[in-house]
């Protein structure tokens, strides 16, 4: 937002606002993390101040919002790139993005200071839908799906304008589907079962169907801007991408139909298609890494230097590659099968897959971009990594990682104590939660978390002075 | 009567480890078998490292079927963790059969 | 462009087709299978239970009757089971259990308990500390059998703590004044609920308790050591 910007198109500048509040929410998200996991340590800790509920509802909204703030950016960053042309209607896209941020606001405000709400339909409108990942109360729904509509069109059109890539057809139509899934979590009613079961249509065939193919899209352009990937394969190979994540995604979201009151075919269903989510994922890491290896031996062929345009951003990807391999495929594989999950259902297992899976898929390759819009706006045409680029993505990863081990460790002591043997009563809980086992797990969940805040605090540092970095080639 | 018949078997306290080990381990060795192959196939290992790519498709399978057995699978289940593995088996060779296609068509 | 032998198998058409082709089969197939299940998840009605039809998701008016959940032979797992139990695990509908000192709520009076219930689940956030079905948050108990738990029957210690004789009554007390009964160091904070609020969670809560859940929580409240009444913090 400065005026030396390098930025070509008002586009990627609009990108770069989104990812600027995107990283904001990011920080936000961290520290309600960090008080609601002190409240498992310490439970008079903001009691009836700002409850466990209320610090984790924010904490995982936050989550959500900047994770779609910052693909919303990252697709208002690289239209201009892939279409050639300035993005038709910004000026509606700018004005878009206040609505959207001022509606931000003020959900969060109320979520901090008003907390929760008489039984009411009201309560639903003004405060809070209370359905997890999605409790935004459903005027802010409503804005939410007015800008989105908004931004499509902007997307829509410009993609018509200008030159249509595979990439871009497969963001819009991917963007399409997200938004429209997202009318499923707005729905009321009095069925516990029923309202479950559209609830996951957001949550599973967001994370596990559309987001993970914004992903493959991201993935294809980084691709061809930093590592020098030819267009033509890396679009092919976002088709086949397309095809293994919706086909077993779609499908997959059989594993949440296992235990709420759903038919036992779920039980089939959820086995079989979900047992193959993880081969895409293996395929993208492989993908990633050859092209990588393959560009990089090209270079070394002819003599011309082999690092890649963007390291901390190239960092990144190579981890997404990774890390959505660990977190969303071996993590989620192994409580995928109905056998296990009737034990580890809702338990600390869930939200080690939950943390390792989000980080691994969603935010290593999000703050890819962010380093690419840090690029693009300096104009810098190598840009290194530093010191703070190479601790934020060590002490990032590191704490993810120590959290995630951690949370496995509980959620295994979990099952065994409460669940296996207790049979799962309020007593069984209690007697799990007050294990040794369990409550270190808690205090390394602690400790691993403010590593990964550290961590946090060099990556704001890093990309606001890391094109100051004189070994930055301009 | 030895009971009554669960169709979700009770898994013995003393199984969960293992269960859990060897399910991770499916997908570790997973991908050491397609990462292997894929270096092969860059020509960034030698042929004969195919065969350790085979024995880790092996451990894969192993751990399937420990993984199966532990859990007492229906026949539905080990049916669906049959296609599983074959479906490793096969990803790797047509990845790369389809990379070396899309170069021949788009590099040259 | 010169294209030598070109196989279908690098054309990005090809695969652009297969992606639609496979999305739009999955779809289809899920869409199906939505309408299968939304049959079967349909809350049922007094009359399904007059005629003794057992739905996953049965009527609200299930407070009237008595709940158990016991090892089905046919299903070959645990089942709520209504009304007494055939004693094969299927549902009599006969038993009746008074709920807040009545069992003749009609289906509009249970609709509109379960229906604030519902709404006051939302509104406090139940699930941003609970599991409902297993979903939600890891803070505190697993809710979906939380009517059947035993610390909440005669033997257990809620119904003396909160000095009341029925479970219904206790659970109501309990929700409108959670940081009064402590009975672990994490307590549930205070939200604001009325003591009609209160009627309708319990209701949502017992209703919650007869849906099939094809067998989870496995041994919910079976096993002995599991029931050791809470002991103190
Ligand atoms: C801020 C977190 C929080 C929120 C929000 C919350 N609870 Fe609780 N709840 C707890 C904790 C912690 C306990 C365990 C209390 C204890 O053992 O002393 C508990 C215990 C209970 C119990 C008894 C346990 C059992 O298994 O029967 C019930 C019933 C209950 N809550 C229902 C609800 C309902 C209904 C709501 C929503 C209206 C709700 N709770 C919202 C934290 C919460
Ligand atoms: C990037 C991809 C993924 C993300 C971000 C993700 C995230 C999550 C989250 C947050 C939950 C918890 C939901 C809740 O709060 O109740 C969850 C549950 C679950 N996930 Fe994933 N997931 C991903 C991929 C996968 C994959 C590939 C599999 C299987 C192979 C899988 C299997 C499961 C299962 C079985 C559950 C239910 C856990 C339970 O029963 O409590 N996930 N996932
Ligand atoms: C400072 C670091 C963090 C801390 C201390 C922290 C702590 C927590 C806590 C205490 C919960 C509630 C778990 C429960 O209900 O028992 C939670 C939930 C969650 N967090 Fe974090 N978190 C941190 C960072 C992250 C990051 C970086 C991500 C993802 C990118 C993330 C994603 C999630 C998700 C998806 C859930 C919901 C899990 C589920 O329902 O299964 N968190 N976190
Ligand atoms: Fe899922």
């Amino acid at each position: 937002m400065q005026s030396q910007s390098n930025f070509k198109y008002e586009s990627q500048k609009l990108g770069s606002w989104y990812f600027t509040v995107a990283m904001i929410l990011f920080g936000a998200q961290l520290v309600l993390g960090l008080v609601a996991a002190i409240q498992f340590i310490y439970p008079s800790f903001l009691y009836d101040i700002l409850d466990f509920s209320i610090a984790r509802m924010i904490h995982i909204n936050a989550l959500v919002v900047w994770m779609l703030y910052a693909m919303i950016g990252s697709v208002y960053y690289l239209l201009p790139d892939e279409t050639g042309i300035e993005t038709v209607g910004i000026g509606i896209g700018k004005l878009l993005f206040w609505v959207l941020t001022l509606a931000v606001t003020v959900v969060i405000l109320v979520f901090v200071f008003i907390q929760v709400g008489p039984a009411t339909q009201a309560t639903i409108w003004l405060i809070t839908e209370g359905r997890e990942y999605i409790e935004a109360p459903r005027w802010a729904d409503i804005g939410i799906v007015v800008v989105v509509v908004g931004f499509l069109i902007n997307t829509f059109l410009t993609a018509m304008k200008g030159r249509r890539t595979g990439i871009m057809t497969v963001i819009l139509s991917d963007m399409i589907a997200l938004a429209g899934l997202y009318l499923a979590g707005m729905y009321f009613t009095d069925n516990i079962s029923m309202d479950q079961y559209w609830w996951w249509w957001v949550i599973h065939l967001w994370v596990e169907a559309t987001w993970e193919v914004m992903v493959g899209a991201l993935a294809a352009y980084a691709l061809i801007k930093i590592v020098g990937a030819k267009r033509e394969i890396v679009e092919m190979w976002l088709w086949i991408e397309v095809a293994m994540l919706f086909g077993s995604g779609i499908l997959g979201l059989g594993h949440h139909y296992f235990w709420i009151g759903t038919p036992e075919y779920w039980w089939e269903i959820g086995a079989l298609f979900s047992s193959l989510e993880p081969l895409p994922l293996i395929g993208m890491f492989i993908h990633v890494l050859y092209d990588w290896g393959k560009e990089k031996g090209i270079k070394e062929g002819s003599g011309e230097d082999t690092t890649s345009n963007n390291t901390p951003a190239l960092i990144w990807l190579i981890s997404n590659g990774f890390g959505n391999f660990l977190g969303a495929g071996v993590w989620g594989f192994f409580h995928t099968l109905p056998q296990v999950n009737i034990y580890t259902h809702g338990t600390q297992f869930t939200a080690a897959h939950g943390h390792l899976a989000f980080f691994g898929a969603y935010a290593t390759i999000l703050i890819a971009m962010f380093y690419m819009a840090v690029q693009g706006k300096y104009g810098i045409k190598k840009l290194r990594a530093t010191f703070a680029s190479k601790m934020a993505i060590f002490l990032i990863s590191f704490g993810v990682l120590g959290m995630g081990v951690a949370l496995t460790i509980a959620g295994y002591e979990q099952v065994l104590i409460a669940r296996a043997q207790l049979g799962a009563t309020w007593n069984a809980f209690f007697v799990a939660q007050n294990q040794m086992w369990m409550s270190q797990a808690m205090d390394w969940r602690l400790i691993m978390g403010i590593v990964t805040t550290v961590g946090f605090v060099y990556l704001v540092k890093d990309l606001l002075t890391i094109s100051k970095n004189p070994e930055n080639v301009n | 009567m030895s009971g009554p018949l669960y169709v979700r078997p009770i898994i013995e306290l003393n199984d969960f480890l293992p269960i859990f080990v060897s399910a991770s381990l499916i997908l570790i060795f997973g991908a050491f078998y397609a990462g292997i192959v894929t270096l092969v196939k860059m020509q960034k290992l030698k042929k004969l490292y195919m065969f350790l790519a085979y024995f880790f498709w092996i451990l894969q399978i192993y751990c399937t079927y420990f993984l199966t057995m532990k859990i007492h699978s229906q026949p539905f289940t080990v049916k669906a963790m049959m296609i599983a593995m074959f479906a490793y088996l096969m990803v790797p060779h047509i990845y790369y059969y389809l990379i070396t296609k899309s170069e021949e068509r788009y590099e040259k | 462009m010169s294209r030598k032998k070109v196989s279908v198998w690098s054309d990005n058409r090809f695969w652009q087709r297969s992606a639609i082709w496979v999305t739009g089969f999955a779809s289809l197939l899920l869409i199906w299978l939505t309408f299968d299940t939304m049959g079967q998840i349909s809350m049922g009605n007094q009359k399904d239970i007059d005629n003794h039809i057992t739905k996953r998701v049965p009527s609200a008016t299930v407070i009237n009757y008595e709940v158990e959940y016991n090892m089905n032979q046919n299903r070959g797992h645990e089942v709520p089971v209504i009304g007494g139990d055939d004693g094969k695990g299927n549902s009599l509908f006969k038993v009746k259990e008074k709920f807040f000192g009545r069992d003749d709520y009609t289906q509009k009076e249970a609709n509109a308990l379960l229906h604030l219930g519902k709404l006051a689940s939302q509104a406090k956030n139940c699930m941003d500390c609970h599991t409902l079905l297993g979903n939600g948050a890891y803070y505190a108990p697993d809710l979906t059998k939380a009517w059947l738990d035993p610390a909440w029957g005669k033997n257990g210690p809620m119904q003396a703590m909160t000095g009341k004789n029925t479970k219904e009554e206790a659970m109501a007390e309990f929700l409108q004044h959670p940081g009064k009964y402590p009975t672990h160091a994490r307590m549930m904070p205070n939200l604001g609920i009325t003591p009609k609020e209160a009627i309708g969670l319990v209701a949502f809560l017992k209703h919650m308790s007869t849906i099939d859940t094809n067998g989870f929580p496995r041994g919910f409240g079976k096993i002995k050591e599991g029931v050791v009444y809470a002991k103190s913090k």
